[in-house]
């Protein structure tokens, strides 16, 4: 039997990572001077915080990305952005009759 | 002709379509909108509807079955006003009924502690214990080489002692009526304070290793120390400690006295629990089901002689025993490392706080031990646990220093007078 002077505060091989707490509903905020029992504050934490977060990078990989660097440093961006998929549209001809050849 | 017999049946009496098997699917649905919900009118609703379709009769299982129908035809009596035929509401009078009776409020269980403390070096050490929130409403806490008191009623925090950088605090408890405290410590010496004055009145010696057990009944005090030893200290004699036990092979991280009964339980690092009785020296029980150290011990004040205790990283189970028979009466794995229990004053329920790997609160139906709720909150074990006096509230303190308070029971209900009936 191995039984050693301290071993319920050594971790478990299986679970040496402290739990996952990233679900929790809120953060504890601490001040930069800690004084024994002072009384601290709670931050919750919005659940629709991290969906922004995942809709913002799912963002960043579309084919719109050039278009929003282009739109944040203020220049017009070129044409092959908006429409690099398509095929080039054929010039119109003023008549009607011509163009329903 | 042949001779065959053909019954004759009545199709339409006796072949019936069991509506009542739709009952139980229209009633989970209901349970799965209550969950969803967790509003008392949706299930009131659905309790109505089940009732006004399928009336009051206990659910059959199968959709078809074969036989009479047994429900009973309204038989023809008096006429009498409060007849259903009469009734003007839309509604049958066993509805009304259900409407009419006064509904349970759902239990509530906070997600947030209603109060957070700050606890810087506050020890993340199984064996210690360093919280007890006594009967005059302070709360005791052992930070580092100091004892801190805070006050539930004003907020107010006072520093008692500090007992200096090479002696640590490693047990803490209130004696009495909450006037005295007694704090074990690092060098073996146990301190009795006296809190209207803020000085220490006595100390106790015995122990030549660190006490993190301390127990309490009558006018004795007793202490576990990791030199294996028990001791029980007569708080009236003037001298040293009275009477000396040794039966655990290892460091003594959990005592509690059963004043009632007069028993007193002790949990060891050794993996076994003893039951003592007041007037003997040997142990009247030694429970040896846990495969790790026991430091979480309970009595309950609803039944004598059940005692609930709680094994640590490996073995990780709830057991109750009942120490007037000596039999084990039962035993649940709760998931993960037990580091403190209390027992409920209002109900029969036993919470408890765990550490490797949960690090959550978690509260227990007795005897049944159905898991009633976990709370998860602390991000690292949860060592500590004292209940308010009045018994409505925990304390909880982790490693992750901090102290929270969770109300988890409520009041008391009155007990009426004999006298009037």
């Amino acid at each position: 039997m191995v039984n050693t002077d301290n071993k319920e505060n050594e971790p478990p091989n299986m679970e040496k990572a402290h739990m996952d707490s990233s679900n929790a509903l809120y953060r504890v905020q601490r001040p930069l001077q800690r004084r024994p029992l002072q009384e601290l504050s709670i931050e919750l934490v919005k659940p629709s915080q991290t969906i922004t977060v995942k809709k913002s990078k799912k963002s960043t990989n579309s084919s719109s990305y050039f278009a929003q660097l282009h739109a944040a440093s203020g220049q017009n961006p070129p044409p092959s952005v908006h429409s690099s998929h398509k095929q080039p549209s054929k010039a119109r001809s003023p008549n009607p009759l011509l163009s329903m050849r | 002709m042949g001779d065959r017999f053909i019954p004759i049946r009545n199709v339409s009496n006796e072949f019936n379509f069991s509506f009542q098997s739709f009952k139980e699917c229209v009633l989970s649905h209901g349970s799965n909108l209550r969950r969803k919900t967790s509003g008392t009118i949706q299930r009131q609703f659905m309790e109505l509807l089940s009732m006004e379709l399928f009336g009051s009769q206990a659910s059959r299982s199968r959709a078809f079955y074969y036989g009479e129908d047994k429900r009973k035809i309204e038989k023809k009596m008096l006429d009498t006003p409060d007849r259903k035929s009469y009734s003007l509401s839309p509604i049958s009078p066993q509805s009304q009924d259900m409407l009419r009776q006064p509904q349970k409020p759902k239990r509530a269980f906070p997600k947030t502690p209603y109060k957070i403390l700050d606890a810087p070096y506050l020890k993340n050490d199984f064996y210690l214990n360093l919280l007890d929130w006594g009967q005059s409403n302070v709360l005791a806490v052992g930070l580092a080489s100091s004892i801190y008191l805070w006050s539930a009623a004003s907020g107010k925090v006072v520093q008692l002692h500090d007992f200096g950088a090479t002696n640590h605090v490693t047990s803490v408890l209130w004696t009495g009526k909450g006037t005295q405290l007694a704090v074990g410590t690092d060098s073996g010496v146990i301190y009795i304070w006296d809190i209207e004055s803020t000085k220490s009145v006595r100390s106790l010696k015995g122990h030549s290793e660190r006490v993190a057990a301390l127990a309490w009944n009558d006018n004795t005090l007793t202490s576990g120390g990791k030199d294996e030893v028990i001791l029980h200290h007569d708080l009236r004699a003037p001298g040293c400690c009275a009477e000396m036990m040794k039966v655990h092979e290892q460091e003594i991280c959990g005592l509690q006295w059963d004043r009632s009964l007069g028993q007193l339980a002790s949990g060891g690092n050794d993996n076994n629990l003893f039951v003592w009785d007041y007037r003997s020296s040997r142990p009247l029980h030694k429970f040896e089901e846990h495969t790790a150290a026991v430091k979480a011990i309970g009595w309950s004040p609803h039944q004598r002689g059940i005692l609930a205790s709680g094994g640590g990283t490996i073995d990780r189970c709830l057991t109750i025993h009942n120490t007037l028979t000596g039999r084990l009466q039962n035993k649940l794995d709760t998931g993960s490392q037990v580091c403190n229990m209390a027992w409920s004053k209002t109900s029969n329920e036993i919470v408890t706080t765990h550490g490797f790997a949960k690090n959550q609160v978690s509260l227990w139906k007795y005897p049944s031990l159905k898991n009633i709720a976990n709370l998860t909150a602390h991000t690292n074990r949860v060592l500590y646990l004292s209940m308010s006096p009045d018994g409505q509230s925990i304390v909880t303190g982790a490693g992750d220093e901090t102290l929270r308070f969770w109300k988890l029971f409520n009041k008391k209900p009155k007990e009426e007078s004999t006298l009037i009936r």
